[in-house]
């Protein structure tokens, strides 16, 4: 399958990239990174534009400091980065996951925390939708997941933005009216189709990571049938930071592609301030948020088994996280 | 020879010279586009065609519907049931109803959703259990000219000695239902085809194709061209297992565009459209029963197997065959009962695919074998070792098994995996298991019955003292150009840098009938063989000449003609020339056909007391005796070491050991590179590669490779691979195949050691983590 026609712009600043994006913003487009999801999507015609806004000459959003994450940086060149690895476990857990090496090479974290939702009845060929109708997402205006007319399901498949969610890490976004600074947890929208409060032409630009990250313990579990290549089937981000007494200061696990957005347990958690770490511990938490999950029977497989692994991960992360 | 050799056209490969199908480009030539229209609808009849508006677009050459071709194809001539197009009514999802031939894909894309095509919608027939009820109208039948009550296209019964009696003699009999998904062969590169009608009137097609000669047949009935008319080019080839060794649809759709328009039109396809097009394995439905005596040896079999066979024919008598047959080896069963059906289903046509017909059979027989060696208290390495059969025996059925390397097979893995200290007595969730296979070496009998050789080969040398190999047996990646040049090679003694291969070209070409059933090696290096001894008497009896020594004195070594006692030579070249001096020509032939009762051989139905049947070469004399009847069977035994993730039900594969008599290896390089392949293929099946069809509507849902999961490179287990060399009598230098066989040992070996691992049978493939959950689950 070939790629739709497209005119490609090629700004090399940010300011260069908000002012092509209002010249064309009527006839519509799409920012570009990396690719790696878009360009599959375009290929199977999937809410195509006639504009790419291509960031990769954005210089300026190439970097990675100590706390903060430039959004144009590779997946690769954070897993890649020795001091990641060990002040944020999780993130590099996390995007060396993304994807295969050569998906890394090319991808970058700004695009993981923006990649569109996936699901089964959207993720596939022009041809393929219209033997079955098509879907909410695309051009009907029925889901296919749940019979109805209102909302769609597609399922979150970033593995980089549960972590940070998982952090409290910040986002900036940049675009016509100036910069704004998000708390990630409040970046996502409970929406497949309107996926987050981003502004159309506005850019992510940074990741800001907390002060204390050196200080708390993270990790990422992921479900995927193979070991490369494959999108989160459920995945579990985790946070652990414990007070003197090695007792339990704050503790945050937050789902991806189990829903439509970075989906944390906080109103679980909390209850579990000031306890210690115990295989009880472990296993109530665990319990309760598997228990509160409800995975849309949208990805490979069956709803019930990606529920019940859903408790084997978060058991898995904060058995580790106690441990780190 | 028997040596590891690079394959004659890997540089080509690595560094991009290689020209496949979309490379393709006819100098000075508009090359069109073509694109396919392809029905949404499972089951439906076409009431309307309406392309007006697509024929206005601007770059839109022309545009084909059935009303261009209604001539019926397909591999077998007996089951003839394709066409270039749909007509009057569409079978499944992806059935092509329409071609555009335009100035790009854009323009063609642009102009197939502009054709509009009016549909009344039939019930699809999706169950194969549902093909098999009687139907009450017409419109109910897919196929409506199939011969069989419902929508069954073949059923087969096959029964040996008396099973009831031997079940009365056994002691363990253990019987099971398995299920089978669907599974594709993923091949690299996905179908396309290039076809060229020229003013002079005649066709060229270039077609990703493992059966050029089957395309070039099909063409004729389709096109209503006479054969020497149409040239069929098989270019490089990016995979195959099977799925380009049926002529195809797409293939007419281009060859008639091009009539249409006298212009180049190119059809490649997407990842979507190769599932589309399927001819993957069949999904099966198997119910199995093994009896054993009391000292561990096999009494009976009985197999009952429902087969998917989607909307068209393809291979399919064969598959059903095969799915009984081949399970009447690598152990002595003698009692043996079979009934097989496939039917039609509103799908994508299930076909050929490498272990065709044997895989899933074999699955469930490995799997009843390790069950009845745990009830009789045997080792299943010991329990296959018992029951294995020796050289040069017959099968309850009459095939005649000639080498048989099966026990050094077992033996050598049962060893290199220290299974003794292993077997039932690793740590929980860890285990080990075996499986063994057998598989045929080409066809013994063709699949057109006429008087033709089943390969031939020419070998022609000039004045350059260039050796130019023609043959149409088909590169497909799997090496059988070496392999010509090394079978040339050895009887020449010359080196490979002199020996060209052409392969390609119907025009130059000698008919082989293609690369599939494991023939190629066999069939193809046997002719091979023959044409190159033609050539090399030819010179010796110009060196005679020249030398004046009797040829029976002469030899060949290291492109120099000597005397026994070497006192005396002339180079090759000399030898050459003057061959070509006395005739202007120096040409060789060789052809193989499947023996008739060489006199050598065990005499299948003399040592049945029976007599032979005429036109049945080999085997017995009963219905349907030659399917599964080769020349040779190659034979395997795999042992696989793994690990269970019990809270995840995650598979890791860690190790196998991997023994395969190919009687011998002529590239041992090229039979590791198959084996390794075929358990990378193996594994897939078994763990995570299938076809998951939409219940309703029919669609496949994953046809694409994200969706549909290949064992991915980092998931591959160390393979070690041991070749067994049993010296085929018949082979060429010995050999036999070594390209499907490989695949059967390792799905049920892995079966078997999840069973050691964690106690549990798991009867439907693939063996998925939420089956294994859910498995253990009800084992607590």
């Amino acid at each position: 399958m070939i790629l739709p026609p497209f005119e490609i712009h090629t700004p090399s600043s940010l300011e260069e990239a908000i002012k092509i994006s209002e010249k064309i913003k009527s006839e519509g487009f799409d920012y570009i990174s990396g690719g790696t999801d878009l360009l599959q999507n375009y290929k199977n015609r999937l809410n195509v534009k006639p504009h790419l806004i291509s960031l990769k000459e954005v210089k300026e959003l190439n970097f990675i400091k100590e706390n903060e994450i430039g959004a144009l940086s590779t997946l690769d060149s954070i897993t890649t980065n020795k001091k990641i690895k060990k002040n944020f476990t999780g993130l590099f857990e996390a995007c060396s996951q993304v994807g295969s090496i050569l998906v890394r090479k090319t991808a970058t974290i700004g695009g993981n925390l923006l990649i569109d939702n996936r699901c089964y009845f959207y993720n596939q060929t022009a041809f393929w939708r219209t033997s079955l109708g098509s879907c909410l997402k695309a051009e009907s205006d029925e889901c296919r997941v749940i019979p109805q007319k209102e909302y769609c399901v597609a399922t979150f498949s970033s593995d980089s933005a549960p972590m940070l969610v998982a952090v409290n890490a910040k986002y900036e976004l940049h675009g016509s009216k100036g910069s704004r600074i998000i708390d990630s947890g409040n970046f996502y929208r409970h929406d497949g189709i309107r996926r987050n409060i981003k502004q159309k032409n506005e850019i992510i630009t940074k990741i800001i990571l907390p002060k204390n990250i050196k200080e708390t313990k993270t990790g990422y579990e992921k479900l995927r049938i193979r070991d490369t290549f494959d999108y989160p089937l459920v995945s579990v981000a985790g946070s652990l930071q414990k007070n003197s007494k090695n007792k339990i200061k704050k503790i945050k696990i937050v789902l991806g592609a189990v829903g439509t957005y970075p989906i944390d347990n906080d109103e679980i958690t909390d209850a579990f301030k000031g306890e210690k770490v115990s295989e009880n511990l472990i296993d109530e938490i665990s319990e309760k948020i598997q228990k509160k999950a409800q995975p849309y029977n949208n990805l490979t497989l069956p709803v019930g088994y990606r529920k019940k692994m859903i408790g084997v991960l978060c058991k898995r992360l904060i058995r580790r996280l106690n441990t780190q | 020879m028997g040596k590891r050799t690079p394959l004659v056209d890997g540089s080509a490969k690595v560094t991009g010279e290689a020209v496949y199908v979309d490379d393709i480009v006819l100098p000075g030539q508009v090359m069109l586009v073509g694109k396919i229209l392809r029905s949404p609808f499972a089951h439906a009849k076409i009431k309307k065609i309406d392309y007006s508006k697509a024929k206005k677009i601007k770059g839109v050459f022309a545009i084909a519907t059935s009303k261009d071709s209604k001539n019926r194809f397909g591999v077998l001539p007996i089951t003839k049931d394709e066409t270039a197009f749909a007509i009057d009514k569409v079978t499944f999802i992806g059935d092509q109803v329409a071609a555009v031939a335009a100035i790009d894909e854009e323009t063609a894309m642009n102009a197939i959703d502009q054709i509009d095509v009016e549909y009344e919608e039939l019930p699809p027939i999706l169950k194969p259990e549902k093909s098999l009820e009687p139907i009450t109208n017409i419109d109910q039948k897919i196929q409506p000219w199939s011969k069989y009550e419902g929508n069954i296209f073949k059923t087969v019964n096959q029964n040996f000695g008396n099973v009831e009696k031997a079940l009365k003699e056994s002691q363990v009999i253990k019987k099971g239902k398995f299920s089978f998904n669907g599974v594709t062969h993923a091949f690299t590169e996905p179908m396309g085809v290039v076809a060229s009608y020229a003013s002079d009137g005649r066709l060229t097609v270039w077609s990703a194709t493992q059966v050029p000669h089957y395309l070039h047949r099909a063409l004729s009935e389709v096109m209503e061209m006479p054969m020497h008319k149409i040239k069929v080019i098989r270019p490089y080839v990016g995979g195959g297992f099977g799925g380009k060794s049926d002529p195809f649809p797409h293939e007419m759709a281009a060859a008639i565009l091009s009539k249409k328009t006298g212009k180049p039109v190119k059809i490649l396809f997407d990842r979507d459209e190769v599932f589309i097009s399927n001819h993957g394995r069949h999904p099966t439905k198997t119910e199995m029963q093994i009896s054993a005596n009391e000292k561990g040896e096999f009494t009976s079999l009985e197999i009952d197997a429902l087969i998917d066979g989607g909307a068209w024919g393809s291979f399919g008598v064969i598959t059903t065959y095969y799915n009984g047959v081949l399970s009447l080896g690598p152990y002595k069963i003698n009692n043996f009962n079979y009934t097989g059906k496939r039917v039609y289903t509103n799908k994508p046509a299930s076909g050929a695919m490498r272990g065709h017909g044997a895989v899933n059979s074999r699955f469930a027989i490995e799997t009843l074998i390790d069950e009845i060696a745990e009830d009789a208290g045997i080792d299943p390495c010991d329990i296959r070792l018992k029951n294995a059969y020796e050289p040069n025996s017959i099968t309850a059925n009459g095939f005649r098994i000639t080498s048989c390397g099966i026990k050094e097979c077992i033996e050598k893995v049962k060893k290199a995996s220290g299974w003794e200290k292993k077997f039932g007595k690793m740590p929980y969730g860890k285990g080990i298991g075996v499986g063994c296979g057998f598989y045929i070496s080409g066809s013994a009998l063709p699949i057109n019955w006429e008087r033709m050789p089943q390969s031939t080969v020419h070998v022609k040398i000039d004045f350059d003292g260039g050796v130019t190999v023609h043959s149409l047996a088909a590169e497909i990646g799997q090496g059988s150009d070496t392999m010509l040049a090394q079978c040339v090679g050895e009887v020449l003694k010359c080196d490979m840098s002199r020996i060209r291969i052409y392969s390609r070209n119907t025009d130059t070409s000698p008919i082989d009938l293609g690369s599939y059933s494991s023939r190629v090696t066999f069939m193809a290096g046997l002719a091979a063989k023959r044409a190159a001894q033609d050539v090399k008497n030819q010179i010796i009896n110009a060196a005679s000449k020249i030398m004046e020594i009797p040829t029976e004195d002469l030899m060949l070594e290291n492109d120099r003609i000597f005397d026994l006692k070497k006192t005396k030579s002339i180079s090759i070249i000399e030898g050459i020339r003057e061959a070509l001096h006395d005739s202007g020509a120096l040409h060789g032939k060789g052809h193989y056909q499947a023996p008739n009762l060489n006199p050598d051989l065990p005499r299948v139905d003399e040592l049945r007391g029976k007599e032979s049947t005429k036109g049945v070469p080999m085997g017995g004399s009963h219905k349907g005796a030659a399917a599964g009847l080769s020349p040779s069977y190659s034979m395997s035994a795999y042992i696989c070491e793994l690990e269970v993730d019990v809270e995840t039900g995650l598979v890791k594969v860690e190790k196998v050991w991997a023994a395969h008599d190919c009687g011998k290896a002529l590239n041992p390089l090229s039979v590791e590179g198959q084996i390794e392949g075929c358990i990378h293929m193996g594994l897939g099946q078994a763990l995570m590669e299938s076809f998951d069809y939409n219940r309703g509507t029919g669609r496949i849902e994953n046809s694409n490779l994200l969706d549909y999961r290949c064992i991915p490179p980092t998931m591959m287990p160390d393979v070690d691979v041991f070749i067994v060399e049993s010296e085929d009598p018949e082979g060429p230098f010995g050999a036999k195949e070594a390209g499907e066989g490989p695949i059967l040992p390792i799905l049920p070996a892995v079966a078997n050691a999840i069973h050691d691992a964690v106690g549990i049978r798991l009867r439907n493939l693939p063996m998925t983590p939420e089956k294994i959950i859910s498995a253990l689950g009800k084992k607590k």
